[in-house]
Formats: structure tokens, sequence, C-alpha cells
């Protein structure tokens, strides 16, 4: 399978029949192959991102703000109810979504660059520094990472900039483990010899011509990877040990409504877990669609 | 003298595993000595300075960190893994009842895991791209998205609270029935063998929901790597063979090509006790389980040490374990890999 040179290896009538459809047509078909459930994933991620983007023009109430109008039911009023401080949960969903991207974003951002460094200069390298770090990826991933994020959590201090620091920490194997076989699979191939045989230092070989070949499967471990971020931010929450209360975060709100169920309150948790479960699996079937289109043997016959 | 080639392939892999055990050792304890509480203030609240100090040398906090790493994984060898002062017990102890919990919580749901997700990969591959596959596909996808601790709450909401089907989500066993003594430490089989049969019914039904949040998270990996190694398996000369000669299908699929994709599907036992053991975290605390998951949770949001250290040592040693016999099942299943420590 060659994908060096060009990203997507579409035949050449392929390429041409597709220009000529409408724009829209052509991301379907360019982007999503004509894979309905991964288009129908892109769109549902789009809504949930532009409801997070735009979330203060979205909410009806000040998510922070408690009355006495405590527990009620969804109403025209208050479209998710209200919870046990009477602040809207319509309001304060839509403010989670947008804290619990913000976090589980550049939480696997900063994986993304740290873990693909060291992945790049491991495969790249080889030798006992490549040894080393695989073996201390081994050690890391046998761990039960959750139960090491709230330690680590608990070390640094409860609050979001911590959250961040540990979804980087846990995530940057996965990353390192990629990159280094994609980097241990190219850095053999003729355009590696041949940007050596022209004069390219090992930095430029290593950053200008390696690098940008190995974010395909970037792109497919990002989008699952969020996934899995956003579902351990809000674990790490309804645990206790993530999103401080009265921040609002999906995992505290669902962990809140979890003690007024007994009482019927059932909409306290219902929203929030509704639209946690939307955005995982808006992230997963997007990842999914991307791996199947980047890797070869799960794609079509 | 010749080694046989299959000696040295698992005397590596169990040295690997070795090298792995010991980072995991110093993590783990380097977690408890990390943790934000200082074991003599937690204990003493009310005590002073030199009484401190004191303390501190007799527990041995004063030698450098080496030294009480070696201590520690001394003590460990002697089976002494500490004493937690949240529930006044040796973690020994603590541990003795709580495993038994998990393991049956968890054997219920990989057991459930691994029949739903084997009949949808199957599934999946042999009706490749069409709308039973395209199902298959958004079915596993949803069942890895819904994160447990609300569905755990959602369904103990609907079935407990609204339609009263399931018993009240309060652990192992309603407060009804006492706990059957036994040797498995798994209620439903205790009880079963002191021919309580009532019992075990009452245990069964408790295990039903949290067995099945639990094992719903290995459903989708299950399948995933079934689909894929079906579909290769699928593709084989021996089954085209096999459709010439006229073979029925369900003897192709089921035995030949299931047989061909074990391999890959038995890899994967690492990565579900390792996902198992964690989501054991989550929905022991949501059904209020007795387990080794919320033991850790709480001993960690209590600053616990000695638990803490012995439930991360402990679960990290069990995927290193299982990932270790993955690898010895592969060589006497795969003799391509043995032999290339023939040389």
């Amino acid at each position: 399978m060659n994908m060096r040179s060009e990203p997507m290896n579409l035949p050449l009538p392929i390429v041409q029949s597709t220009l000529r459809r409408s724009p829209w047509r052509r991301i379907y078909q360019g982007i999503f192959n004509g894979d309905a459930l991964g288009f129908a994933g892109a769109m549902l991620l789009a809504v949930l991102l532009v409801v997070a983007i735009i979330g203060p023009l979205l909410v009806t109430h000040d998510p922070l703000l408690t009355t006495p109008k405590t527990l009620l039911p969804p109403s025209i009023e208050h479209w998710l109810g209200t919870d046990h401080f009477g602040r809207d949960v319509f309001s304060r969903t839509v403010t989670s979504l947008r804290i619990d991207f913000i976090v589980a974003g550049l939480g696997v951002t900063g994986a993304i660059f740290i873990g693909s460094f060291i992945g790049l200069v491991c495969g790249y390298l080889g030798g006992w520094l490549d040894e080393l770090v695989m073996r201390l990826v081994d050690i890391v991933q046998s761990f039960p990472l959750l139960l090491i994020a709230m330690v680590l959590i608990l070390v640094m201090g409860p609050g979001v900039e911590s959250i961040v620091i540990v979804t980087v920490l846990i995530n940057i194997p996965t990353y390192a483990r990629v990159i280094r076989g994609e980097a241990l699979s190219r850095k053999t191939l003729e355009y590696i010899d041949a940007a050596r045989c022209s004069g390219a230092s090992e930095a430029s070989i290593l950053f200008r011509h390696l690098m940008p070949n190995t974010l395909s499967p970037i792109i497919v471990h990002g989008s699952l990877n969020l996934a899995a971020a956003v579902g351990n931010v809000a674990a790490l929450s309804f645990l206790g040990v993530g999103i401080r209360p009265p921040t609002p975060d999906l995992g505290v709100m669902v962990a809140e409504g979890t003690n007024y169920l007994i009482q019927g309150a059932w909409w306290m948790s219902i929203g929030p877990g509704l639209v946690l479960a939307a955005t995982i699996f808006s992230l997963n079937l997007v990842g999914d669609c991307l791996e199947s289109r980047l890797d070869p043997r799960r794609a079509e016959g | 003298m010749r080694i046989p080639p299959l000696t040295i392939y698992i005397l590596r892999r169990v040295a690997i595993s070795l090298v792995v055990l010991v980072g995991v050792s110093a993590i783990a304890f380097a977690m408890s000595y990390l943790l934000p509480s200082d074991p003599v203030t937690s204990r003493y609240p009310d005590i002073t300075n030199e009484q401190r100090e004191e303390m501190r040398r007799q527990m041995g906090l004063d030698q450098p960190l080496v030294v009480q790493y070696a201590r520690y994984m001394e003590s460990v060898f002697r089976g002494d893994f500490g004493k937690s002062f949240g529930t006044g017990n040796t973690v020994g102890l603590d541990l003795a009842i709580r495993i038994p919990a998990t393991l049956e919580l968890a054997i219920f749901g990989i057991v459930f895991g691994v029949l739903a997700g084997l009949p949808m990969g199957i599934l999946g591959a042999v009706y490749r791209g069409s709308w039973i596959d395209h199902v298959m596909r958004v079915t596993n996808l949803l069942a890895q998205s819904i994160p447990a601790f609300w569905l755990g709450v959602t369904l103990i909401f609907w079935l407990y609270f609204q339609l009263r089907v399931v018993p009240s989500p309060i652990g192992r066993l309603s407060p009804m029935f006492t706990a059957p003594v036994g040797n498995t430490g798994f209620y439903t089989i205790d009880a079963m063998l002191a021919g309580r049969w009532d019992v075990a019914w009452a245990a069964f039904r408790q295990l039903l929901l949290p067995a099945f949040v639990l094992g719903l998270g290995v459903v989708s990996p299950i399948a995933r790597i079934t689909r894929a190694a079906m579909s290769d398996s699928l593709k084989e000369d021996y089954i085209t063979f096999g459709r010439a000669l006229g073979l029925k299908s369900r003897q192709l699929i089921l035995g030949d090509a299931f047989r061909g994709a074990m391999i890959p599907i038995v890899t994967t036992l690492g990565f579900i006790v390792a996902n198992v053991l964690a989501g054991a975290a989550i929905v022991e605390t949501v059904f209020a389980w007795p387990g080794l998951g919320r033991y850790a949770v709480t001993a960690i949001t209590t600053s616990d040490m000695a638990p803490v250290s012995t439930c991360i040592l402990l679960i990290a040693s069990s995927v290193a374990v299982a990932n270790l016999l993955v690898d010895i099942s592969y060589a006497f299943i795969d003799p391509r890999i043995r032999n290339e420590y023939a040389q």
C-alpha cells in the first residue's frame, strides 16, 4: 500500500468524477468514501462542537445561579428541569459540554505533541533508547490508568489544570507506540534516502520528511482518543476527583443527579448523560470511519 | 546442550515480564509515597512535633527512598501489605474478602461480553458491507460510547426504582439473606454447594445489572477484533478450498474460519483484563459492590496509602501476567513464533 506521495490514493477517474460534483458531495465522497455512518457521526460532532462554541449564546439561564425553584421537572421555562440548587439543567449541560471539550481536547493535543515526538525519535534512532522507552511504555500501559489518574490528580491538587495534565500523561504512551511503529516502517523508504542524499540534516529528515507522513494515524487515534478522554474526564468527575462543583461538568451533573434519583428527579442526570454519550459516540463513529478509510486491511473489497 | 526454542521463548518473555513487574512495583510504591497525606499526621492528628518525628523514625519514614522501597518490597514478599486506617484491618485481610467479589463480577461480565461480542464480530465478517454489518458496527460503537457510570445509574432508576424488576443495588446480596460461607468466595457457587438455591438465585440476580454494565465495555473490543480476524481467515485458501469441496457454510465459518481467527482474539485477553479491572472501579462504585475497585477508589480519595499501592500493584501485575500468558499461548498456537528463537 502506497500512501506516501498522495494522502488519499484514489484512482484518477474517481478523483475527476468527484471534482465535477457539488462541494458537499465531494466532501461526502472524498473524505467519507460514501460511508453514511461516518458522515452522520461527523455531522453529530459538528452540531455538538457548534453548541459548545456558541454555548454562551444558547444558555437560557445563568448556569451557576442558584434559585429557590429546586428539583423542577422539565418545562417550557426550564427545558431539562432544575437541580437541587434550583440551577437550570439545560444551561449547565451546554456549559459543561464546552468545558469538557476544552479539557479533553487540550489533554489529547498535549499527548499528541509529546507522544509523537518521543515515538518519532525512538523509532528513527532505535537502539537502547528505543528499547528503554518502549519497556517504560509497557510498564505504564499495564497500569489501571483511571486509578493512576485519580492518584495524580490528588497529588497535584484538584482542578482543571491537573485534569488536563493527567490526560496528557496517560495518553502519551499510545502515541509514542503508534508513531514509533510508523517511523520504524518508514525510515527505510526511498524518500528518506533521497532526502539524506540531497544533504538534509537528521533533524530536517525527522521533522520535515518523516513527521508529516505519520499524520494519518495521528488523526485516527486522535479522534478515538478524544472519545476516551471525554469519557475519562467525566468518569473522574463522577468519582469526585475531576472537575469540582459548582463548575458544571457532565460527570459531576450525573453524579449529583444520582443522589436525587430516589426522589424521582430523573431529569438531573438523563440530559447530561445523553449529551455525554452522544459526544463520545460521534467521536467514535468519526474515528472508526477514518480508521477503515486509512487502513487498507479494513477497507471494503 | 540444546535448549528447545520454546523454552528460550518462554524464558525471554518471563524475563521481560519480571522487568515490567519491577517497574510496576516501583511506580506503585511511588504512588503511595506521593499521596498528599502524611501517614503519621492522618493517623494521630493531635501529636506534638517531637512525637511526630519519633513516629516517623519508628515507621522508617526518615530513611532514603530506595531503602523504603526495599523494605516495602520485602514486606510484600512476606505477604504483608500494611494496614488500612480506613477499615482498621490489614490490607491482606481486606483484599481476601474483596478479591472474590471483584472476580465473580468480572467473570460474569467477561462471559457476557464474549457471548455478545463473538457473534457480533462473526456476523459482521460474514455479512461484510451489508446492513447486518452496519447494524453490528453501530451497536458496538454505542456499547463503547455509553459511559458506564451513567448507564448504571439510569438502569438502576428505571429497572429498580420504577419497574422493580431488579433487586436493590446494594452490593452482593440482599440483607434478607446471610452470606454463604464457602471456599470459592463466589456467592453463587458457595450457595449452590451449600444447597441453598434461593440464596444462589438472589446472588445471581444481584450480579446481573453490574455484570451487564461491566461486560458492555468488552463487547466492542471483542466484536472488533473478531470481525477483523474472521474477515482475514475467511479469505484464506483453505476456506475457498472447502467451499469448492461443497462443505456446509456453517461448518466452514464456525469450525474452520473461526479456529483460524482464534489467535488475534486470544491476544486481546490482556487488554480485556485491564479494561474490566479499570471498569470495576466505576461499576462497583455505582452498584455499591464491595470489591477491589471500590476499595481502591475509597482508599485513593481518603489518602489511605497501604491499600492504594497494594491495589495498583495487584491490578498492574494481573495485567502483566495476563499479557505473559497471552504471549506464551501464542507460541503454542503458532509454531513460527517459537522457531524464531531456534537459531
